[in-house]
């Protein structure tokens, strides 16, 4: 029987080989190159020791990409998570309908869930060209405020860029938040939901009882997942305001953007440590907290 | 059984997949980027012209023996320019030129491939200058031109003993406007003695050099012909859509052959001038194959064959040379050439190619350059190295090269993962690259000692060279330089001194002469571009933060000088000091707005001692003189192809060659553009000077001009205390220009107030700083 286990552990192992090789191959084996140039100088020929961290830790630039991006993730997140969610939860309603009573609601619910999807498929770079034409001081938007009467903003020049990102990013990821919040809600039993009506639950109780502790699993995927295409908003900033954006939405990407013009590997790859330092952080206490909500 | 054979399956798969995904990790892609779609079995192979053989890395591995070397032929003294050469009956080359004040005409004549020339001085022309001629096989020549008194085109045919007959030519009509005349604008004879002729409506002609009457060639091709060359029996005749092939006896369009098509295209032609072309082409060794050369080299293509081989590589010869035009070559064997050009100063060459079988097939050794954009001067000083040490293989890499769509920062991140993975160039050219944190971080290498070696023997302009210097170390050499000078009367020269005044005195011109135009036309970024270099050196704090007053004050300035003029008909590079490789002096450009009176204040960049001549030559009639502008913001010149070496570069004695070369008078003597470092050069150039006419219409279509002429000692003197007043080089760094082009131009064109460009300008500054 041992024996048998023995060997089944090393068919498995042989399977995961050639993904981890991978994994370490093209992700741990660099990422162990950046931790070592991070205390090495530029071109990698002499120890620094910790002076890349105190550079990179006491330059302004660093500090304030750091505040935006940690500011757009914590602005983004919260609003992302909460908006697919209730969004989520009625399609998911509508979708659980009798089919044969409301089949016209039920194609509705179906189209708007792949309509949310659209964003997804839109290059970045059409996504620019739109932003541009919306957004610029002398654009749609301003033109629509201006015929009710308001009064327009520079919106890619002022503090309201930030504002522009946010809904961007929103804009752009709360389709696929929606239907990763509709797998994990079409994986929770029905049956739950009839005991509980028949003990007498309401909907509100239904969903903080039954739904919300059966898809917290799914949630921490969600979580991480939404913070990682956080940093992917870069790409329509960069486009649509260069490398040197207004204060506000000017990113850590942007810098390691820089850096990396400038051949500043020394205090790219302590920045690139840091980041991934907290990012690891946040990971393990997203799954600390589940673990701990998971044995409550 | 089944068992053992799904384990074996399934570790084959596992072995399969891991070594797939190892896969990606290894070899390097050859970075040999061939064009002409063929073979280059010609560079290495046993035999030119023979099969293919295989391409050998450029990294000093493998190389197989056999290559065409290049010896440039000189050609006689007093012809500086070739007008038209042509393969006589007998196998000898026949050719016709002229002195560069096109003064003194010669035939010429050559029995051993161009090494020594029979000269026949032509017999008085008369008044017919002349503009395009063809030499003829039998050594005859056909020289077309146009009388100056009333711009008529005329024929005359010079025979091999130098006599001239004249022909009274029967040129078609001008179908391009009424008012326009006809003109020749290319002649070639057949290898049967027949005159061909180009004109201004794209027609092509058989000439009789007896009556003088043009019949076209092929009528269905009128307005087609760009350029014509022949091969054998066949007229090759290029145009807007490709070569098209041409019977010579009948005219008769033939089937052409694809990749015959394909040897040229529309942009292509627009770089002729009817002596020199992109492409010339002639019969090869075997019946029916062509010869062709071009930039990327010769080539060779068999009839009927499906592919062009490369015979010799341009990029390892003069060829390369993308400012070298071509005028023609000669089969003199299968393991001859003879290419006839002019470089980019408009000196004609003569190249011979003769294959060395036991040449190493690419040379022994290797320097690579890295540039992010391209250059003529660059090309001088690889093409005059190459010519110097024909056993080293200069690679030249351009980063944003032209259609490539990189930006500048693409290119340096490409160029900074080279460098990290300690793969990078040898030499930089440091135009727009972050000079600074590469000195900081060590990529560059001390040059002093080239520096003061090449001070030593030639001198060099050392303000100039000195202002560079950082902690003892000079990490980056310009090659040449040019600064912004201000023209005109006394007060326009006071006015100057500062670009406050200047604008003051813009706005001053303009009361005294209400309705009139006061600047050349120019764009808003180029004005800009144009004050920056001439203000930007003492912007800078000594923390390195730029001063929001002096910004505002530039943005002010420049406000003012944009908005006094309309700028309408104006086009993307009117006023703009480097186009396309090249630089232009932009205060000529002004100064002939003045000397027109097409403007009134004029200021620009003065690029070598040629500009100050063709001032000299407009001051001469109007009045004035030329000064440096707006010394209270420092004497500012802008470095121009800054040569910088990596520590690779340190090890390869070739680099190390190479910038000894730059720096030297013999190469620094054939740049054309900006003013060279080298004290020796820079003296000796007054002395190449010539005597020469500007004409152009003037605002009302009116013919004028000015004559100009070498350059006084009062001149160069002047000249020389300015140059050596110059002592701190403009800001050229490439993000903090492009923020201030970008914003200011939104500025100068009214979307923003200067107010809101210095606030943006210094936010991004600021974060830019800060990293």
């Amino acid at each position: 029987m041992k024996r048998s286990n023995r060997k089944r552990a090393l068919w498995g192992w042989l399977f995961v080989l050639p993904g981890f090789t991978g994994v370490l191959v093209f992700y741990l084996v660099p990422f162990l190159d950046v931790v070592r140039r991070s205390f090495l100088n530029a071109m990698g020929g002499g120890f620094v020791g910790v002076s890349n961290y105190r550079s990179v830790l006491e330059n302004e630039a660093f500090r304030l990409a750091a505040r935006n991006t940690l500011r757009f993730a914590l602005v983004c997140l919260p609003l992302l998570l909460l908006l697919s969610l209730v969004l989520a939860v009625l399609l998911q309603s509508l979708l659980t309908l009798p089919a044969r009573q409301h089949p016209g609601i039920l194609k509705a619910a179906r189209l708007v869930k792949s309509a949310y999807l659209v964003p997804l498929a839109v290059p970045a770079a059409s996504i620019v060209l739109l932003w541009r034409l919306v957004f610029d001081a002398r654009g749609l938007l301003n033109g629509w405020i201006h015929s009710l009467g308001g009064e327009g903003a520079d919106w890619m020049h002022t503090g309201a860029a930030f504002g522009v990102l946010v809904f961007s990013y929103l804009w752009k990821n709360t389709g696929y938040d929606v239907v990763l919040w509709l797998a994990g809600l079409s994986a929770v039993p029905q049956e739950l939901y009839e005991a509980a009506r028949v003990d007498g639950a309401n909907r509100v109780m239904c969903f903080f009882k039954i739904t919300l502790p059966c898809i917290r699993p799914m949630a921490v995927t969600i979580i991480i997942i939404s913070f990682l295409n956080s940093f992917k908003v870069f790409r329509e900033a960069y486009l649509v305001a260069g490398n040197y954006p207004q204060d506000n939405i000017y990113l850590l990407q942007h810098l390691f953007n820089n850096w990396f013009r400038e051949l500043s590997m020394d205090k790219m790859a302590a920045g690139a440590v840091l980041l991934s330092m907290c990012i690891l952080a946040l990971v393990l206490l997203l799954e600390k907290s589940w673990n701990g909500a998971g044995r409550e | 059984m089944m068992k053992i054979w799904k384990r074996i399956g399934s570790l084959l798969l596992i072995a399969v997949l891991s070594m797939g995904m190892l896969a990606g990790c290894s070899g390097k892609q050859e970075s040999g980027d061939r064009k002409e779609g063929g073979s280059e079995g010609g560079l290495e192979g046993e035999a030119p012209g023979g099969g293919q053989t295989e391409d050998s890395a450029e990294d000093g591995q493998d190389r197989g023996a056999g290559r065409f070397v290049e010896t440039e032929r000189t050609l006689p003294e007093g012809v500086d320019l070739l007008m038209a050469t042509e393969r006589g009956s007998d196998g000898s080359i026949y050719g016709f030129g002229c002195d560069g004040q096109h003064l003194s005409y010669y035939l010429m004549k050559t029995t051993d491939r161009g090494e020594n020339w029979e000269l026949t001085k032509v017999q008085e022309l008369g008044a017919l200058y002349i503009s395009r001629s063809a030499c003829g096989p039998d050594g005859s020549v056909a020289a077309f031109g146009y009388y100056s008194e009333n711009a008529d085109v005329g024929l005359k045919i010079i025979a091999p003993d130098g006599s001239v007959g004249e022909v009274p030519l029967s040129l078609p009509a001008y179908e391009g406007g009424a008012d326009g005349k006809n003109q020749i604008v290319q002649a070639k004879y057949t290898t049967d003695g027949e005159l061909l002729a180009v004109d201004l409506n794209d027609n092509l002609y058989r000439v009789d050099t007896q009556s003088g009457s043009m019949t076209q060639v092929n009528s269905a091709m009128a307005g087609q012909a760009g350029y014509v060359d022949t091969v054998g029996d066949k007229i090759l005749l290029v145009t807007g859509e490709g070569v098209k092939e041409l019977d010579a006896s009948n005219g008769e369009l033939g089937s052409t052959s694809e990749l015959l098509k394909d040897t040229t295209n529309k942009q292509e032609m627009l770089g002729t001038d009817g002596n020199y072309f992109p492409v010339v082409y002639d019969q090869g060794a075997s019946e029916g194959s062509v010869v062709y050369v071009n930039h990327q080299g010769l080539f060779y293509l068999e009839e009927n064959g499906a592919v062009s081989e490369q015979l010799i590589n341009g990029e390892q010869v003069s060829l390369g040379d993308e400012s070298t035009m071509f005028s023609a070559v000669y089969t003199i064997s299968q393991e001859e050439y003879l290419v006839f050009g002019a470089d980019s100063l408009g000196v004609s060459r003569c190249y011979y190619y003769k294959y060395d079988a036991s040449a190493s097939a690419v040379p022994t050794r290797q320097l690579e350059i890295y540039a992010l954009e391209d250059s003529a001067v660059l090309q001088q000083v690889i093409s005059y190295y190459k010519k110097e040490n024909p056993d080293v293989f200069v690679k030249k890499t351009i980063g944003m090269a032209e259609g490539s769509g990189m930006t500048a920062e693409d290119a340096l991140r490409a160029l900074n993962t080279e460098l990290l993975a300690g793969d990078g160039p040898d030499l930089l050219v440091l135009d727009g690259m972050p000079v600074d944190s590469y000195r900081e971080k060590g990529v560059l290498v001390d040059l002093k000692s080239y520096v003061e070696e090449a001070e030593g023997s030639d001198g060099l302009f050392t303000n100039i060279t000195g202002s560079f210097a950082e902690e003892g170390r000079l990490c980056q050499v310009p090659l040449r330089f040019y600064f912004t000078v201000t023209e005109g009367g006394a007060d326009a020269l006071a006015a100057g001194k500062s670009l406050k005044d200047l604008a003051a005195y813009a706005v001053a011109c303009q009361e005294k002469n209400p309705g009139k135009q006061i600047l050349s036309n120019t764009t808003a970024k180029n004005l800009l571009e144009t004050l920056f270099y001439g203000d930007s050196a003492g912007w800078r704090g000594e923390d390195g933060s730029i001063d929001k007053e002096k910004l505002s004050a530039f943005l002010t300035a420049a406000e003012t000088l944009y908005k006094l003029d309309s700028h309408e008909n104006v086009t993307e590079n009117m006023g703009k000091a480097r186009v396309g490789g090249s630089l232009y002096g932009t205060v000529n450009y002004a100064a002939n707005g003045r000397f027109l009176g097409t403007s009134q204040v004029s200021f620009g960049t003065l690029t070598d001692a040629g500009d100050l001549q063709e001032l000299c030559g407009i001051q001469a009639q109007i009045g004035g003189s030329a000064a440096l502008f707006n010394p209270e913001g420092g004497n500012a010149f802008v470095p121009y192809v800054s040569l910088g070496m990596t520590g690779k570069g340190e090890e390869n004695p070739s680099a190390r060659q190479f910038v000894q070369t730059a720096l030297s008078d013999g190469c620094q003597s054939v740049i054309s553009d900006g003013f060279p470092i080298n004290r020796k050069t820079y003296q000796d150039n007054f002395g190449r000077m010539k005597e020469y006419s500007i004409a152009m219409s003037g605002p009302d279509d009116e013919v004028t001009g000015y004559e100009v002429g070498p350059l006084g000692d009062a001149s160069r003197q002047e000249l020389t205390a300015m140059i050596e007043s110059l002592n701190v080089p403009a800001m050229t760094d490439r993000v903090i220009l492009e923020l201030v082009l970008t914003e200011g131009e939104s500025c100068l064109k009214g979307n923003q107030s200067v107010e809101q460009a210095v606030d943006a300008i210094l936010q991004k500054v600021r974060l830019y700083l800060a990293e």
